[in-house]
C-alpha cells in the first residue's frame, strides 16, 4: 500500500486506487496523470487496505475495480467505502457489464467500463467538477 | 290349486333350481378349475342330484335298490354342508380344532346314516336313529352357521361386488340350513305337512341367494359397482393431471387396493425402484418390488396380484377370495393399471422434458458466465495497451524516458497475456465443439516429456522409463505436459518430478510439486474453465484460467483422462493417463 496523506489531505481532489493489477494502476495513474490538479494520494489491491485508506485520507473520488484481491468485491465494498468517506465519490471501473448493477447500487456514483479507457479522465474530471 | 298341487309346484322349482345351480356349478368349475370351484361343483351338483332322484323315484316304490339309492340321497344330504364347509375353507383361513370337529361330526352322521334304520315319516325311530338325527341336525347347524358368519365377516372389508356376492352365498347358507333343520324336525312331528312347506320353501328361497352369490348376472354386478365406478372415473381424471411417479402412485395405489380387498400395494418402475408404497411396510413392498417370493404364511394376507405394465408394475396384496369373487374386479384393476401406466409414461416425459430444461439452463447460465469471464480477461489487456498508448500521445513531452520504457514493456507483456488467452480461448472452443484435430500416433513417453522440459530455466526430476509408449497426438501430449510443469513451477514448490508408469491399459504421467497443494473446496472446480485458486497476487493472474481445462479436454479428446491428487507428504499432483501401446 503507497500512500501519500500529508500536508494533501484537505485538498479535495484526492483520489484511491482500488485494483489489484499492477499494470492496470500504472496505466490509470499515467492517464490521469494529464491533469495536474488531480492528485493520487493512495492505492489498495484488496477491500480492506482501501476502506483503512479511505478512512485515512478523506478521498474525494474512489476508482473502484470489481474484480479485486480478497473475498470481498468491488460492487460489495462501495457501500462500505462510502460509510468511511462520505464525501468521496466512487467510480466502479471494470472489465465487466456491470452497468444495471453500478446503477442499482446506491453508493456508486459513475460507471465505465474498462475498455473505454479513452474516457476515464473526462470521466474523472467531471466528477470532481474540475471541468 | 289344491295342496297336492301346490307342493308339486314347490317340488318342480326346486328340481328347476337346484338343478340349475348343479349345471351352474358344473359349468364354473370348468371355466376357473380352482380347488374353490371343485368344491362348489360338488356341493350343488350333489344337490341338484338329491333333488332329482327324490323327483324320479315313486314315494311308493319299494325294494333293495331304491332303499339303497335313499341311503345315498341322504348320505349325500349329509355330506352337503360338509361340501360348502370345504368350499368355504378353500379361501378362509381354516381353524385346525373345526376342521377336524367338521370331519369327525360329518364322518359319524355318514356313518350313522349308513347303519340305522331310518323309519317312515312320522313313526317313532330307535335309539341309533335319535342319535344319527342329533348327529345331522349338529352338523347342519354348525356346518352353515361357521361358513355363513365367516363369508359374512370377511366380506365386510372387499370392494362392493364381492362383498354382496359373499353376504348373498351367507344367507343362502343360513336358509338352506334352516330347511335342513326344519325339515329333520318335522321328521319328529306327528303333522309334518305345514312346515314340510315351510322346508321347501326357505330351501327355494337359498337358491336365487347362491345363484347370486356365485354367479350374478352383470345388470346386478353393475348396479352394486355404481360407487366403485365413480371413483375410478374420478381417479382416472386426476392420474392423467398427475405429473409425478409418486403423485400416481398416491392416486393409484388406494383404488387398486381397495378393488380386490387387498392389505396393500405398490408401484416399481421398469427397473425394480419403488414409487409408492399403500399400507405395507417397506421390508415388505422392498422384497415384492424386488420379485421376492411370498413369505410362506400368505393365507392370511392373499396373493399378490401382479399387473405388469409397461413402466413397471401394480403389484396388490390381494385377499384370499379375489380370484373367486373378484374375477372382473382383477380385470378393472388392470384397466386402472393401463390408465396408470399412460399417466406415468406422461409424467416421465415431463421429467425428461424438465432435466432437458434444466441441462439447457445451466448450459447457458455456464455460457454466459464463460462469456462474462472471457470478455473481462480480453477486456484487462486491451485497456492497459490502449491506455499506455493514450498517455504516451497525449503526454509524449512530459513523460520521463524511463517510465516511456516501463509502459512499453508492460505494453509488451500484455500483448504476449492478450495472444496466449486468445490461443487457448480458441483451443477450448474446438474442445468444446469436439472439433478439436487430432492426429494419434505411436509416441514413445521419454522423448516428449525431454521436449516439455526444453528451454524450462529450472530444475525439473524426471522418473519416466524408457520403453513406454502411448497412442496419443504428440503435441496435445506436449501441451498439456508443458502447461502442468509450468503450473508447478509458478503455483507449486520445488522439487518439481515427472514420473511415468505404466498401469493396466494405460500410460500415467504425473508431475508432482511441494507447494501448499490445492485447497478442498477448490478441488471440485480445479478443471473448469476460469477456475483460479485464491492464490493471492499477481500470480494467480499470470495465467489465462484455462490451461488445466485444456488439458482435461485433450486428454479425452486422446481417450485418457486427466485428474489432481495431493503429492504426498505435501504438495500437488497432476495426471494425466493415456491409451497404452504394449511393447
Amino acid at each position: 500500500m503507497d500512500t501519500k496523506a500529508g500536508s494533501m489531505l484537505e485538498t479535495k481532489n484526492v483520489m484511491v486506487i482500488v485494483e489489484d493489477e499492477l499494470d492496470m494502476r500504472t496505466v490509470i495513474k499515467a492517464m490521469l496523470s494529464a491533469d495536474p490538479r488531480i492528485r493520487i494520494v493512495g492505492e489498495a489491491s484488496t477491500a480492506s487496505e482501501a476502506i483503512e485508506l479511505a478512512r485515512t485520507v478523506d478521498p474525494g473520488l474512489i476508482i473502484l475495480d470489481h474484480s479485486i484481491e480478497g473475498d470481498i468485491t468491488g460492487l460489495e465494498a462501495a457501500p462500505m467505502l462510502k460509510e468511511v468517506a462520505p464525501n468521496a465519490k466512487i467510480l466502479l471501473f471494470t472489465a465487466y457489464d456491470m452497468r444495471t448493477a453500478a446503477q442499482e447500487e446506491p453508493a456508486i456514483d459513475a460507471y465505465l467500463r474498462k475498455d473505454s479507457i479513452a474516457n476515464l479522465l473526462p470521466t474523472v474530471q467531471s466528477l470532481l467538477d474540475l471541468n | 290349486m289344491t295342496a297336492d298341487q301346490f307342493h308339486a309346484t314347490l317340488q318342480a322349482l326346486q328340481v328347476a333350481v337346484f338343478g340349475g345351480l348343479g349345471v351352474v356349478a358344473f359349468f364354473q368349475w370348468r371355466r376357473r378349475r380352482g380347488e374353490a370351484a371343485a368344491w362348489l361343483a360338488v356341493t350343488f351338483g350333489s344337490l341338484a342330484l338329491v333333488v332329482v332322484i327324490g323327483e324320479v323315484i315313486p314315494e311308493d316304490a319299494t325294494g333293495t335298490l331304491i332303499e339303497v339309492i335313499e341311503k345315498l340321497t341322504i348320505v349325500l344330504i349329509v355330506l352337503f354342508p360338509y361340501f360348502l364347509y370345504r368350499f368355504a375353507i378353500s379361501f378362509i383361513r381354516r381353524r385346525r380344532w373345526f376342521y377336524y370337529l367338521a370331519t369327525g361330526l360329518t364322518a359319524a352322521a355318514v356313518a350313522a346314516t349308513l347303519i340305522v334304520d331310518i323309519p317312515e315319516s312320522g313313526a317313532s325311530g330307535s335309539v341309533g336313529f335319535t342319535i344319527l338325527l342329533y348327529l345331522v341336525l349338529a352338523e347342519w347347524i354348525l356346518l352353515p352357521g361357521r361358513v355363513s358368519i365367516r363369508l359374512w365377516r370377511a366380506g365386510r372389508r372387499q370392494a362392493t361386488v364381492t362383498r354382496r356376492r359373499m353376504q348373498t352365498l351367507s344367507i343362502g347358507a343360513v336358509a338352506i340350513a334352516a330347511a335342513l333343520v326344519l325339515a329333520a324336525v318335522s321328521s319328529l312331528a306327528e303333522e309334518p305337512g305345514a312346515t314340510e312347506i315351510l322346508v321347501q320353501l326357505l330351501a327355494l328361497a337359498s337358491g336365487p341367494f347362491f345363484l347370486l352369490g356365485f354367479a350374478p348376472p352383470s345388470i346386478v354386478r353393475s348396479s352394486w359397482r355404481i360407487r366403485e365406478q365413480a371413483e375410478l372415473r374420478e381417479a382416472e381424471i386426476r392420474l392423467l393431471s398427475a405429473d409425478t411417479p409418486t403423485d400416481i402412485a398416491a392416486i393409484v395405489l388406494p383404488h387398486a387396493t381397495h378393488l380386490v380387498g387387498g392389505r396393500g400395494s405398490l408401484l416399481v418402475d421398469g427397473d425394480g425402484n419403488l414409487l409408492g408404497v399403500h399400507l405395507l411396510d417397506e421390508d415388505e413392498a422392498l422384497a415384492s418390488a424386488r420379485g421376492d417370493p411370498p413369505a410362506e404364511d400368505t393365507l392370511d394376507s392373499g396373493d399378490s396380484v401382479d399387473v405388469p405394465i409397461r413402466s413397471g408394475r401394480l403389484i396388490v396384496k390381494a385377499s384370499r377370495y379375489t380370484p373367486f369373487f373378484g374375477e372382473e374386479e382383477i380385470d378393472i384393476l388392470k384397466a386402472l393399471a393401463a390408465v396408470a401406466d399412460l399417466a406415468l409414461t406422461r409424467a416421465r416425459s415431463f421429467e425428461r422434458e424438465r432435466a432437458i430444461s434444466n441441462e439447457l439452463r445451466k448450459a447457458n447460465q455456464a455460457m454466459k458466465e464463460f462469456v462474462a469471464i472471457a470478455s473481462h480477461d480480453l477486456r484487462t489487456p486491451v485497456t492497459v495497451i490502449k491506455g499506455f498508448c493514450i498517455a504516451l500521445q497525449q503526454q509524449w513531452a512530459s513523460v520521463p524516458e524511463r517510465d516511456k520504457l516501463e509502459f512499453l514493456s508492460m505494453m509488451d507483456r500484455q500483448a504476449d497475456h492478450l495472444s496466449r488467452l486468445v490461443d487457448d480461448l480458441l483451443t477450448v472452443s474446438r474442445i468444446d465443439a469436439h472439433v478439436v484435430e487430432i492426429r494419434k500416433e505411436p509416441m514413445e513417453i521419454a522423448p516428449a516429456v525431454a521436449r516439455a522440459l526444453e528451454g524450462l530455466d529450472a530444475e525439473v526430476a524426471v522418473d519416466v522409463p524408457s520403453g513406454l509408449e502411448a497412442h496419443a497426438d504428440p503435441h496435445h501430449v506436449h501441451r498439456m505436459l508443458r502447461n502442468y510443469v509450468e503450473n508447478a513451477l509458478n503455483y507449486g514448490r520445488p522439487p518439481v518430478k515427472i514420473e511415468a508408469k505404466p498401469r493396466d491399459g494405460w500410460i500415467e504421467v504425473m508431475v508432482r510439486d511441494h507447494g501448499e497443494g490445492i485447497d478442498t473446496q477448490f478441488k471440485a472446480r480445479l478443471f473448469e474453465k476460469f477456475a483460479r485458486a485464491q492464490t493471492g497476487g499477481a500470480e494467480a493472474k499470470q495465467g489465462t484460467g484455462l490451461g488445466l481445462s485444456i488439458v482435461r479436454g485433450l486428454a479425452q479428446a486422446n481417450g485418457g483422462e486427466a485428474w489432481y491428487e495431493p503429492n504426498v507428504p505435501k504438495g500437488s499432483c497432476f495426471g494425466i493417463r493415456l491409451p497404452r501401446i504394449e511393447s
